[in-house]
């Protein structure tokens, strides 16, 4: 274990040390602080940590699959919509049940956003996402919906 | 602000994990007192890894596994306290390098929880098999996922530390791929007999230059990508090259074993690990100055990892077709002979020149390389190292020649990720060309 415990004399030494081997090699601390700050700007520090401090979990990775050419909010894979209802509405899952996710996109359904593979796929509740026309909702309940293309639904009981 | 504070907690909780060295346990190790930070951190990820690898093989679940990895801890804890009556260590260069690596670290987690799109494959195929592990499944039920002939130890770790972690999402798994690619970088950056600050300025650069290949797209090596572990991994195996070349007799055995032991990693990892971890093999025994016997050892240990990988594959039914991975039947041998064309194996150099051009890593050692031969430098010094090069891009064209897929698909969906997986040879290029500098100076 690195913890480190030194007296306040022997540190006052060090950081003397220190400010001799910076005196020393001043060209090579100086282009030592520009790299770092390359490095800073190269991977967006400051706005990483507004972001981290300001959105949850969920926001942060809806915007970061909107950037991507393969999803989007409600689009080819829709990962925000998923993360959305996941968010909103994973209290009203059928127990043990994840919803069965239907996408006419021709993508994958990104069925490990619910972060459990042993729950079964529900018969009841279902994710449309990208709707068309040929889908009937006349015999569910639409619990949730996005611009007439992403749908939370469930069966209505007979 | 909570999340930001479990995510560097996250840094130490790796951290304390890959603390101890399984050398305290010895008497007298002079492997212990002369170690640096980062051959510390790298040798126990080595040894974390293979661990947690090892345990897995009799079907345990990851609750299992992460509590034997916490008794072998605490068990390592408890002889440090023994030993070295003190977990305190002198402030030294050590205290520095420390300081980057906790910094730089910081850096790349944050940007991991900011950008948290999985990539392609890694959602295709890896994040699957890490909810395997995390929702209490072991190797066995992998036969219900998708390929389940693809290796799963990058989806095991990723899977450990999301659950040893405080933050509830998958990302924080994704963070031990940070800290290993950063104790790699470290770990090669100490080759260099500069002062600390070009050290430093010669570790954030490399972060730069390989930090990604994915330009194109909106997602990062970190990505849930296992490209980032051969990487990171072969990185660390360069280095004990290195020191196999340079520093003849002293900590031989220390340096063979940490490769065999990365070897083993790699075929656990990626279909791709196969022919990185043989190219490693066989530049071992024609390149280095072995006795027969040591290089007899190596071969059949070699063999040995190679039966290991398959035998438990078949021992828990996880490859029931035969198919290693996708796009390649099995074949007979007329099959493939005729896959052989000239305007396949044009595509195929095309795409494989292209790429080489477009990694800075290799682009760089293209340019020491064209030094070397311009200033008609005596090349036998790096020649292990070219035809460690040499081998993976040969063997890496045969094999995207023999495919059944859309080859122009295949090549420009996977090569720029196989030339990311083999390009730390770059790094040893780089060590190799200013080693040479410093000798012809002196």
């Amino acid at each position: 274990m690195h913890l480190y415990n030194f007296s306040k004399k022997k540190n006052k030494r060090r950081i003397l040390n220190l400010k001799n081997i910076i005196n020393k090699n001043i060209i090579a601390s100086m282009l030592m602080f520009l790299v770092i700050l390359v490095f800073i700007q190269e991977f967006n520090i400051f706005r990483n940590i507004f972001y981290l401090i300001d959105k949850n979990y969920n926001e942060r990775a809806i915007t970061a699959y909107e950037k991507t050419f393969f999803s989007g909010y409600c689009e080819k894979s829709s990962h925000g919509y998923l993360l959305y209802i996941k968010n909103k509405y994973s209290n009203r899952f059928n127990r043990n049940e994840i919803p069965k996710i239907i996408n006419n996109f021709n993508g994958r359904n990104a069925y490990w956003i619910f972060y459990d593979i042993n729950e079964k796929i529900s018969e009841t509740q279902t994710i449309i996402l990208n709707k068309k026309n040929d889908i009937n909702l006349k015999k569910y309940r639409i619990i949730d919906e996005y611009k007439n293309t992403c749908f939370f639904i469930e069966k209505k009981n007979d | 602000m909570t999340e930001l504070f479990f995510l560097i907690l996250q840094f130490f909780i790796i951290y304390f994990l890959l603390s101890f060295h399984l050398f305290a346990v010895f008497k007298k190790s002079p492997v212990l007192s002369n170690f640096s930070f980062s051959e510390k951190i790298s040798f126990n990820s080595i040894i974390f890894l293979n661990f947690i690898l090892v345990f897995s093989f009799f079907n345990t679940s990851l609750e299992i596994i992460i509590i034997s990895y916490f008794f072998y801890v605490f068990f390592l804890f408890f002889i440090y306290v023994y030993k070295f009556k003190k977990l305190v260590f002198e402030l030294n260069q050590n205290f520095f390098y420390f300081i980057i690596f906790f910094i730089t670290s910081s850096v790349i987690f944050i940007e991991v929880a900011n950008n948290l799109v999985i990539g392609w494959d890694a959602e295709k195929f890896w994040i699957y098999k890490t909810l395997n592990f995390y929702n209490g499944n072991s190797v066995d039920d992998l036969a219900n996922l998708y390929n389940p002939s693809y290796p799963y130890l990058g989806s095991l770790v990723w899977s450990f530390f999301w659950k040893v972690s405080f933050l509830q999402n998958e990302y924080s798994g994704r963070l031990f791929y940070v800290f290993i690619y950063l104790s790699s970088l470290l770990l090669f950056i100490n080759n260099f007999k500069i002062n600390i600050f070009y050290k430093i300025i010669f570790f954030t650069l490399f972060i730069i230059i390989s930090y990604d290949y994915t330009h194109h797209s909106n997602w990062s090596v970190f990505s849930g990508f296992q490209e980032i572990l051969i990487f990171s991994l072969l990185t660390m195996a360069m280095h004990f090259l290195y020191n196999l070349s340079s520093f003849k007799g002293k900590l031989d055995n220390f340096n063979l074993v940490s490769i065999l032991l990365i070897c083993n990693l790699l075929v656990w990892i990626k279909l791709e690990g196969f022919v990185i971890s043989l190219s490693l093999i066989v530049t071992l025994v024609l390149f280095f100055d072995l006795k027969i016997k040591k290089k007899i050892y190596i071969s059949v240990i070699f063999l040995f990892i190679i039966f290991l990988r398959f035998f438990i594959f078949d021992f828990y039914n996880l490859n029931t077709t035969g198919t290693q991975h996708v796009g390649f039947d099995l074949q007979n041998l007329n099959n493939i002979i005729e896959k052989f064309s000239a305007s396949r194996y044009l595509m195929v150099l095309k795409s494989l020149f292209l790429n080489l051009l477009s990694n800075y890593l290799t682009l760089i050692s293209l340019f020491i390389l064209a030094i070397f031969l311009i200033t008609k430098q005596n090349l036998k010094k790096i020649y292990y190292v070219l035809f460690f090069a040499a081998f993976n891009m040969t063997s890496f064209c045969g094999i995207y020649i023999i495919t059944d897929l859309d080859l122009t698909w295949m090549l420009k969906t996977g090569m720029d990720r196989i030339v990311y997986q083999f390009s730390p040879f770059s790094l040893l290029l780089i060590l190799e060309f200013y080693n040479l500098k410093i000798r012809n100076k002196n």
